[in-house]
């Protein structure tokens, strides 16, 4: 059984490099790299498993500006064959509404596939929100949490994984499935494998090509408008307990305590 | 001998010579197997390498004992080998062609004498060698069933040579009899013992058979058995690469595949039939002496390898795929990928290499075969994404690269435009806290020498000798290509550096990429300021000090006595040396991307050095590389010694004592 694979990539700035600039309390985003957000590399780690198993055609796609086609070769370095690039300015300022509209009208448009994949949550906004949005678009059953997937027959079979408990579930096909970190190790492509794989297809579509209209994308189609950001600045306590162990412990437990870290018995 | 002997013997001969003859085609197939043919370029200095190495037995006689006993048997064997078939020669050929004997008079009686004492010699290496492998046992010394024969054979071949020579003469008894010293002396005891009956010639004739076959069966087991040494070391020391030692294999160039659009090559090796030719003949050509395994710091540390192991696990399946198509894969089920991630690639085992195996060619080329599948765990896939992303391996970002230099009013060579020597902080002096510190002493050294300097400040990026080494070749050629034409851009000269992992790869692997500029390294650099007064220290006893010689310096690029020299003129109370040191230095256990990920082990290899640094005595540990400084130190805080024993950068040291002008 072949399973053609649509799997969805978010290029976001490599947060660990995130800086607060004092004055100003927003985000630097001046020099910092830009990624595949790391959910979305299982993903397109475990569309290249399923290809090896089973065979068939992954094809990435992915929203954003014209930079975000570095994200995609490196998808078609991992092992894509195909991949879209939905890029227009109408799409600026799309919340996670407005941004499900777009990737779902490409799904749409593209028609063959037997199974949608995604990460669970991208790492810049944690919303969590795409995937299910594009399911109930694109009428799909949605699988979120993937921490491992099967096929049997014309069914797959996800486990979830939902922090305190594991639950399995089968789906027929097609569905979508989002996918945590801990489903897979990704591969790592190569520089000369990325190099390579710009001899593959790459499509671009805009808002027109998708046939969207305006309402439905940017700031317009978004349900969620952000009025201002700041950054929590956690300020350390920077309380240093000395002496022995024997002595300090109990002291260090109590303040914990205090604190509301730890519950007294 | 009856009439017909001679006749009858040739045609057993040539038997064996078939047999022979076979056996070498049989190996040498198995090199050949599609694959380019074999190098002559440099011919003049190849054949002078393999005379050197094969012929006069450099690296063998390095090792006192083996390289006695080896050299022994060798010129043992070889002088009898030659004087048997010269006897031949004479008897069977040139005299019936030519009615002419050219072993006589006092060539003759001198020939007799040479080859009497020779067989000596090849007994007394044997004895030698049979102590070894049974009393003294070094480790990492197999046993095989090859030793087993080789030692039975050749004891009971040249014992049989004296005892039919002394027949002979007991018989004969020619007047220049004395000349063969040992015959002589085993004939005078057959006459003494009263053997020499009418029973004798019988006997003489059933020996010398015996005699003749087992020399027969000596010689064509050679290509079956390790023997075949004889032939792969001279061979291998014939073909083996010709690149300067800290020069990787280049199995592609990045510019030519820029240029044609393909990217489509293999890189790296999985399966024997990846390797060169050249790499399978050096598999063949191990004779599992152990003196690589010895010298490893991986194998001390415990970790999988052990890189003769590794050479004859690759000649095993090798030789047992002769007839498959070549596929014969190695990776993962045969070589452990975790051994090839231990290696530092300090060259301890190349180093000591008597028939010049190269180990570490071909571990780059299984990990280039690694990273191209990209199954990476999470540190290894850290190092390249941080390479990727942020130039550099500490995943840092490259905004801060001269946080180290706040402060100092460096001036970049944007801003300088004109300037002598480029310093070259590189990342470990750039972004680790430990290093920074030594990028602050060579800015006070080259201040107070009054050198006109320039930094790249955030334009400074990692040259990629870790991508390299890593295996990710294409990281390692791009990195190369822009900063080349980053130094053309600002005309650099002269780049300095105190990492001697960028000295190598600026000075060894740059040029093939176009790099147009001299390499210095930090120790040879302040070597001569202070040499040339620009720089004045003023003498101050710093107690005893011991040096630890970094890999890439001392035994890649022979930059030995510059440290030395400059940690001399500080007017320290001494310099202990360790055991190893020099060109026979042992690793810090960072080399070869080694720093950026875990490798299980049983002990770190930098405890151990430690352990060496501290017997002499030291209370300073000088080195000359900022990774085998992390290291040590490390080591040093691990084992709670950081009190009495303290890790400086040679530079550290001279800046403290730079006298104020």
């Amino acid at each position: 059984m072949m399973v053609n694979v649509i799997v969805l990539v978010k290029q976001v700035l490599q947060t660990a490099d995130l800086k607060v600039d004092r004055t100003t309390k927003g985000i630097m985003t001046q020099g910092i790299p830009r990624v595949i957000s790391e959910t979305d590399k299982n993903a397109i780690e475990e569309a290249v498993r399923i290809k090896e198993k089973h065979g068939g055609k992954i094809t990435a796609i992915s929203m954003g500006p014209p930079e975000a086609k570095e994200a995609l070769r490196e998808a078609l370095a991992m092992g894509a064959d195909e991949a879209c690039l939905l890029t227009d300015p109408q799409f600026d300022g799309s919340d996670s509404h407005a941004t499900a509209n777009v990737l779902a009208a490409a799904i749409t448009k593209i028609l063959d596939y037997d199974l949608v994949l995604c990460g669970a949550y991208s790492e810049d906004a944690f919303a969590f929100q795409v995937g299910p949005r594009i399911a109930e678009i694109c009428n799909l059953p949605q699988l979120t949490y993937a921490a491992k997937l099967n096929f049997q027959g014309d069914k797959l079979i996800v486990e979830r994984d939902l922090e305190d408990e594991r639950q399995t579930v089968e789906s027929k096909l097609p569905c979508l499935v989002t996918v945590g970190r801990e489903i897979n190790e990704p591969r790592l492509p190569t520089l000369m494998a990325i190099m390579a794989a710009s001899k593959k297809p790459m499509k671009t579509w805009n808002a027109a090509d998708l046939s969207l209209t305006a309402d439905e994308i940017g700031f317009n189609g978004s349900l969620i408008e952000v009025l201002r950001s700041a950054v929590s600045v956690g300020e350390r306590k920077r309380v240093m307990l000395q002496g022995q162990v024997k002595e300090i412990a109990p002291k260090l437990a109590k303040e914990l305590v205090q604190e509301g870290v730890l519950k007294a018995s | 001998m009856p009439p017909l002997t001679y006749l009858f013997m040739y045609a057993i001969m040539s038997g064996f010579a078939a047999a022979f003859v076979y056996g070498f085609y049989r190996r040498l197939r198995v090199y050949f197997r599609g694959s380019a043919l074999p190098r002559f370029d440099h011919i003049q200095d190849r054949v002078v390498r393999a005379i050197v190495n094969a012929f006069a037995q450099r690296k063998v006689v390095k090792k006192t004992y083996p390289g006695i006993m080896h050299l022994l048997i060798y010129s043992g064997i070889i002088v009898l080998f030659i004087g048997t078939t010269l006897v031949m020669t004479d008897n069977d050929f040139w005299q019936p062609l030519f009615h002419h004997q050219f072993l006589v008079g006092n060539f003759y009686l001198a020939f007799e004498f040479f080859l009497d004492a020779f067989g000596l010699v090849a007994i007394a290496g044997l004895i030698i060698a049979l102590i070894r492998r049974v009393v003294s046992r070094p480790s990492n010394l197999p046993t095989s069933r090859d030793d087993i024969f080789i030692f039975s054979i050749l004891l009971i071949i040249l014992p049989t040579g004296y005892l039919l020579e002394g027949i002979r003469l007991a018989v004969d008894k020619p007047p220049w009899a004395p000349w063969s010293f040992i015959g002589y002396r085993v004939s005078l005891f057959l006459i003494g013992q009263g053997l020499v009956g009418p029973g004798i010639v019988t006997f003489y004739q059933g020996l010398w058979w015996f005699h003749a076959l087992l020399a027969f069966i000596g010689v064509a087991s050679i290509p079956y058995t390790k023997l075949f040494h004889l032939f792969t070391s001279p061979l291998n020391a014939l073909f083996a690469n010709r690149r300067p030692k800290g020069q990787l294999s280049t199995p592609f160039d990045l510019r030519e595949l820029l240029a044609s659009g393909s990217f489509d090559v293999k890189v790296g090796a999985s399966a024997i039939g990846d390797f060169s030719w050249q790499q399978r003949l050096s598999f063949d050509s191990c004779t599992q002496c152990g003196r690589c395994t010895n010298a490893c710091p991986a194998t001390a540390a415990g970790t999988l390898l052990s890189p003769m192991h590794l050479i004859l696990k690759l000649r095993n399946v090798m030789l047992a795929q002769s007839h498959a198509d070549g596929g014969s894969l190695v990776l993962p089920d045969i070589v452990n990928p975790e051994e090839l991630w231990a290696c530092t690639t300090c060259r301890a085992c190349v180093h000591e290499c008597p028939v010049l195996i190269d180990h570490i060619d071909s571990i780059v080329d299984m990990r280039r075969h690694l990273v191209g599948e990209g199954k990476l765990d999470r540190g290894k896939r850290d190092l390249l994404n941080n390479l990727n992303n942020v130039s550099n391996p500490y995943g840092l970002p490259q905004a801060d690269r001269m946080k180290w230099a706040e402060g100092l009013n460096l001036k970049t060579a944007k801003e300088q435009g004109d300037f002598e020597v480029l310093y070259w902080v590189g990342c470990s002096g750039s972004y680790d806290p430990r290093n920074q510190n030594v990028s602050r002493a060579m800015v006070k050294i080259l201040r107070a020498a009054n050198i006109s300097f320039a930094v790249l400040g955030t334009e400074e990026k990692c040259n990629c000798e870790v991508a390299r080494r890593f295996g990710e070749e294409g990281r390692f050629q791009q990195s190369a290509i822009e900063l080349i034409e980053l130094f053309k851009k600002y005309n650099v000269k002269t780049v300095l550096t105190q990492c001697p992992h960028c000295y190598n790869t600026f000075k060894n692997e740059y040029p093939e990429f176009g790099a147009d500029f001299n390499v210095i390294h930090h120790s040879q650099f302040i070597e001569q300021l202070i040499k040339t007064g620009k720089l004045k220290l003023k003498p101050q006893s710093k107690g005893l000090v011991t040096f630890h010689d970094p890999c890439y310096l001392a035994r890649y690029n022979s930059i030995i006595e510059s440290p030395r020299n400059v940690i001399s003129s500080l007017g320290i109370m001494g310099l202990r040396e360790m055991p190893r040191s020099r060109e026979n230095s042992f690793c810090c256990g960072a080399g070869g991307a080694n720093f950026w990920y875990k490798v299980e082990k049983k002990k770190r290899v930098d405890a151990i050095r430690l352990e060496e640094a501290q017997q002499t005595g030291a209370n300073i540990i000088a080195t000359a590389c900022p990774f085998c400084t992390s290291m040590l130190e490390d080591a040093s805080v691990s084992a709670g010694t950081k009190d009495s024993v303290t890790v400086r950068d040679i530079s550290e040291l001279v800046a403290d004592q730079i006298e104020a002008s």
